[in-house]
């Protein structure tokens, strides 16, 4: 076991460092010369030299990236053009509220979609199932803004119930943060939480099927016994996996329900560097958001080595 | 008297898209304490579902119990919901069950000790840790070595045996009043089978369980069951004692069986009798005797009346035919088997003609390759000093680079126009060997010559002509051949690779031949494979194979997926092409009944060699190996006066993993006859005379 982890968390350094190579040369993949295009064509050739010095795009490209490299892994993310302020301190400013709305919106999804999944493979065609099945196809149709947009002026304009937008942190004013919160997550969880619904009511309807499923109630085991500890741990298999992809894609999301509900958090911010031209932002954000997501994902490969013993070597 | 179990007129069914089955038509059967009961028929035929059915076990829907009663001790089960705590107390506490894929039936997610303590703590009322205790002993009385630490293990840590034996202790270990074994052994090897039954068998006289035993295999019930119940189309046909049913069965269909399975005491040289046609399908069936269009002996009243009811035909016999065919006693003696008893009965049989034919040109056959084993008649193949070995990883860490030698050493000639038949336990290498004949390896070292040249290390173009010459058939008719391509173009594409038509005229007129030649309509050409019943996709498998013209034909394990009833007619087939096409086999199998009768010579391979090799009489009628001989011991004979008399080795243990190769001759942990020095010298094929070839170092 501790070999597996071992090499899955040299699996995740690799792709990290492959992921900023990547997010450094967004600099420089970009036609022309980096700096004009930040400046704009009004620039005078002095502005554009200094951002060059201050870039440090005088020099070699490969003394450059270990330059940013080593910055890098000191913390140092350079500065951001249009703030004038390190990006560590930006981004450490924003990441707070993207990670508390994510977590909030992955544990809601969890806690909700794997029940749901279960009961309605349980019921198979019944009224439950149906309901699920339902809700989890149009779930997964449904654009996120629009839903931002509806909840907005159902709850909060008209019904006047939560507030509109903004964003509070919890240590603040926790129950303000929480009615602040309970849109954004909602339609943060609408697409997991259907993908999950729909992935475990097919993952366990397969299960249900199995022979050793007709072993464990052959031993006259209780049904809720056979379907928690026999069929659910198998189920489950399949859904963590899904679990990874899934983090990705409230990285996605985040991007639209923190724009529709003006919430200062990663998502917005890069939306914002990237139209300003901000580079040394938008790398910083590339980073953060593929070391969030590559240890998601390493947490969801050692939880398959846990659920799956087949994969354990022993 | 109560009896244990009483299962009163059952009757299940299952709702599909194109009607009813009828699964379980009016079944009744009982079981008395300490009674070992066998349920016999093929596949299909409804015995799984009458067991879950009794037990509440079949999914519902599409499954529905439409009547009947299951009096255990008197109460009737059916009478309980199935989530019942009756039920359940039922199921695991008084009945245990085990089922036939040992591979899919334990959760590959939790230990084999959780899965045992989980009923026992269940149904024993014990804490956590006396369960665990006690799961430890039950695993230890099934022969797990190191139960202590293997109770930790999870099933993929098992092999195929060791997990059946965990079924075995999970269902024994409550307890119950009643073991029922569902096809127990089907998924293993010959050896491993017999450890298991006696197992089964040792198990529940420990501790007067009642076993009911159901299963295809004639041989299984006839070592062990006191009384039998033949299944058909989801009826029984026939019950009675085992004497009854192997002495003198009585309903055509039981006939039948019992003719269509080679036997290791039969004399060789006659030709099977296959069951004609197909099992019916259970779907909406018409009232009459399903067995009635397979059925020789049908009469004017069959096709009219309703399913005949079961009657008793003498004490305990009870047959369900319009017919009454004459009983025969059999003396105790028994060595009269059952084809001689039919043929001095009299009984009209449309096939016995013509098996009586073709018996006599196989014999003829017999005696020609047997005088002429010293001649040097033409050799097809041969295979010199053969060597595959793959690179594996040993060790804790599997740090170890390690060789696996899946065939080391080996050495054999086929001739033209025979088989050889290549036996031994799953794992032994015989798949690997046919993989190298066939270019699919490229073996380590060691030639393969065919027609006198060798085709190892030749250019890939010299070898096409050689490919076109060897063809092989698959064991599995359902995995082998393309779902999306119809019958016709399967078995066409080789003409068309191989450019062996000039026109279309000629490849639609060849496809048809081969299609003839094998027994299809040609009319069938244009359907998919999953139109077909799997012994005719196996007939699509050889008409594809027969269409380059091969000379000769590797044959893996060809009809062990198919019905006793249709792997007769595949044999007849086979034989019936050999000599009308002069084809020579290699005819790999592990039922060695089946290999007794087709091949002319017999090779015995254990962990990648061969360790005894010659004509199939001295085989088995001497054979010299110590495997060999615990081989053909474990092989059940389908009646009991053999059985009775037979003396048993039962093989210790299981084949070791190649990574592990024994020291000395390979076989000694597990050889009865072992000797110090066997573990030190490594045996080489002797020549004990005659061509026959033994490699142990006691001859
Ligand atoms: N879940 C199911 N749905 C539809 N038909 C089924 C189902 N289970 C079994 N059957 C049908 O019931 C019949 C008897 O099956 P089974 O008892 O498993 O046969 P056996 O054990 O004798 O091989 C078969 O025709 C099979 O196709
Ligand atoms: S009832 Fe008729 S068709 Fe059925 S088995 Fe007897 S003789 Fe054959
Ligand atoms: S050499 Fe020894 S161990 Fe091997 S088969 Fe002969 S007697 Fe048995
Ligand atoms: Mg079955």
């Amino acid at each position: 076991m501790i070999a597996f982890i071992g090499r899955r968390l040299l699996h995740t350094i690799v792709v990290l460092v492959i992921v900023s190579f990547i997010a450094f040369s967004v600099l420089h993949l970009l036609p022309g010369d980096p700096a004009l295009t930040m400046l704009g064509i009004e620039a005078t050739p002095e502005q554009i030299e200094a951002l060059r010095e201050e870039l440090g795009l005088n020099k070699p490209l490969v003394i450059q990236y270990v330059h940013w490299f080593v910055n890098m892994l000191q913390g140092d993310l350079g500065r951001s053009i249009f703030y004038r302020e390190s990006v560590a301190q930006i981004i450490a400013a924003r990441l707070p509220a993207t990670f508390f709305l994510g977590m909030l919106a992955l544990i809601f999804s969890v806690l909700l979609s794997i029940p749901a999944g279960v009961i309605s493979a349980v019921r198979r065609g019944g009224f439950l199932d149906s309901l699920t099945s339902l809700i989890a196809n149009v779930g997964v149709a449904v654009p996120v803004f629009w839903l931002g947009i509806l909840g907005i002026y159902l709850f909060g304009l008209h019904l006047g119930w939560l507030p509109v937008y903004g964003y509070t942190s919890p240590f603040d004013d926790f129950w303000l943060s929480i009615k602040k919160a309970v849109m954004p997550v909602l339609c943060l969880s609408v697409l997991p939480l259907a993908v999950w619904t729909r992935q475990t009511r097919s993952s366990m309807l397969e299960v249900i099927r199995e022979d050793y499923i007709r072993t464990a109630r052959s031993k006259g085991l209780k049904e809720r016994t056979v379907i928690t500890r026999h069929a659910l741990k198998n189920a489950i298999i399949p859904v963590i996996t899904l679990l990874g992809l899934q983090v990705r894609n409230l990285v996605g999301g985040s991007v639209l329900v923190e724009t529709v509900f003006n919430i200062p958090g990663m998502g917005r911010l890069l939306v914002n560097s990237v139209l300003g031209k901000d580079f040394p932002v938008v790398q910083g954000c590339i980073l953060v958001i593929a070391l969030v997501v590559a240890l998601a994902n390493l947490v969801v490969d050692i939880s398959y080595g846990y659920f799956n013993p087949r994969t354990r070597n022993e | 008297m109560v009896q244990m179990l009483e299962v009163r007129n059952l009757r299940t069914q299952f709702k599909v898209d194109n009607g009813i089955v009828q699964a379980v038509d009016g079944v009744s059967y009982h079981i008395d304490h300490g009674e070992i009961v066998g349920i016999v028929g093929e596949s299909g035929c409804g015995k799984s579902v009458t067991q879950l059915s009794l037990l509440q076990l079949i999914s519902s829907p599409p499954g529905k119990i439409m009547g009947g009663e299951a009096l255990f001790e008197g109460v009737d089960l059916l009478k309980f919901k199935s989530d019942s705590e009756q039920m359940r107390k039922i199921r695991g506490g008084n009945i245990g069950i085990i089922f036939q894929e040992p591979m899919t039936s334990l959760n590959p997610v939790l230990t084999i000790g959780q899965q045992i303590v989980e009923s026992v703590m269940l149904h024993l009322k014990m804490d956590s840790a006396a369960a665990r205790k006690h799961a430890v002993e039950q695993l230890k009385l099934v022969g797990i070595t190191d139960a202590e630490q293997r109770i930790d293990n999870y099933p993929h840590q098992f092999s195929g045996g060791m997990r059946q034996r965990a079924m075995i202790a999970m269902a024994m270990a409550c307890r119950p009043k009643l073991l029922i074994a569902d096809e127990p052994t089907t998924a293993l090897d010959v050896t491993t089978q017999a450890q298991i039954l006696e197992l089964l068998k040792d198990t529940v006289k420990h501790f007067d369980t009642s076993l009911l035993i159901v299963t295809h295999n004639l041989g299984v019930v006839a070592r062990y069951a006191q009384r039998i119940y033949v299944m058909y189309a989801g009826r029984v046909v026939e019950s009675g004692t085992s004497n009854d049913i192997f002495a003198n069965p009585r309903h055509p269909y039981t006939i039948g069986l019992l003719k269509a399975v080679p036997r290791l005491d039969e004399p060789k040289g006659h030709k099977l009798v296959p069951i004609n046609g197909l099992p019916p399908s259970l779907i909406n069936r018409p009232p009459m005797c399903a067995f009635l269009l397979r059925c020789s002996y049908r009469t004017e009243k069959c096709y009219q009346e309703p399913w005949p009811e079961l009657k008793v035909v003498d004490g305990q016999h009870c047959v369900s035919c319009y017919v009454d065919l004459p009983a025969k006693k059999l003396g105790s003696g028994g060595n009269v088997t059952i084809l001689q008893l039919m043929n001095t009965a009299g009984m009209k049989d449309p096939s016995a003609e013509l098996s009586d034919i073709v018996a006599s040109t196989v014999s003829q056959k017999d005696q020609l390759t047997n005088s002429t084993y010293q001649s040097s008649e033409e050799i097809l193949l041969e295979a010199k000093n053969l060597k595959m070995y793959f690179s594996g990883t040993k060790g804790f860490f599997k740090h170890e680079a390690a060789q696996i030698k899946a065939v080391d050493d080996v050495s054999f000639k086929v001739r033209k126009g025979e088989t050889l038949g290549l036996v031994g336990e799953s794992g032994c290498g015989k798949t690997t060997v046919a993989r190298c004949i066939l270019q699919l390896y490229s073996p380590t070292g060691g030639g393969i010559h065919f027609e006198g040249r060798n085709i190892l290390g030749q250019p890939k173009r010299g070898l096409r002509n050689m490919r076109r010459r060897v063809q092989l058939i698959f064991q599995d008719p359902y995995s082998s051949l393309d779902p999306r391509q119809t019958a016709g173009s399967i078995i066409g594409e080789p003409l068309k690779v191989h450019k062996m038509v000039a026109s279309k005229q000629e490849y639609s007129h060849r496809v048809a031949e081969l299609f003839e030649m094998v027994g299809l309509d040609p009319s069938m050409e244009d359907r998919v494979p999953h139109e077909f019943s799997g012994g005719q996709r196996q007939r699509i498998g050889i008409a594809r194979a027969l269409a380059t013209n091969p000379s000769l034909i590797v044959c893996d394990e060809p009809i062990s997926a198919l019905d006793v009833s249709i792997q007769a007619q595949i044999i007849n087939l086979l034989e019936e092409l050999q000599e009308k096409l002069g084809l020579t086999y290699l005819f790999i199998a592990h039922d060695l009944s089946v290999v007794r009768h087709i091949s002319d010579r017999v090779a015995v391979m254990y962990l990648g060699r061969i360790v005894e090799i010659t004509d199939w009489k001295s085989l088995y009628e001497n054979p010299l190996h110590p495997y060999t001989k615990a081989l053909l011991s474990a092989v059940p004979i389908p009646d009991p006066f053999v059985e009775e008399k037979r003396e048993r080795i039962i093989l210790r243990g299981e084949v070791p993993s190649l990574l592990n190769r024994p020291t000395g001759c390979c076989f000694h942990p597990r050889c009865s006859e072992a000797i110090e020095d066997c573990s030190s010298i490594v045996p080489t094929l002797k020549n004990v005379g005659g061509g026959h070839e033994v490699a142990c170092i006691k001859m």
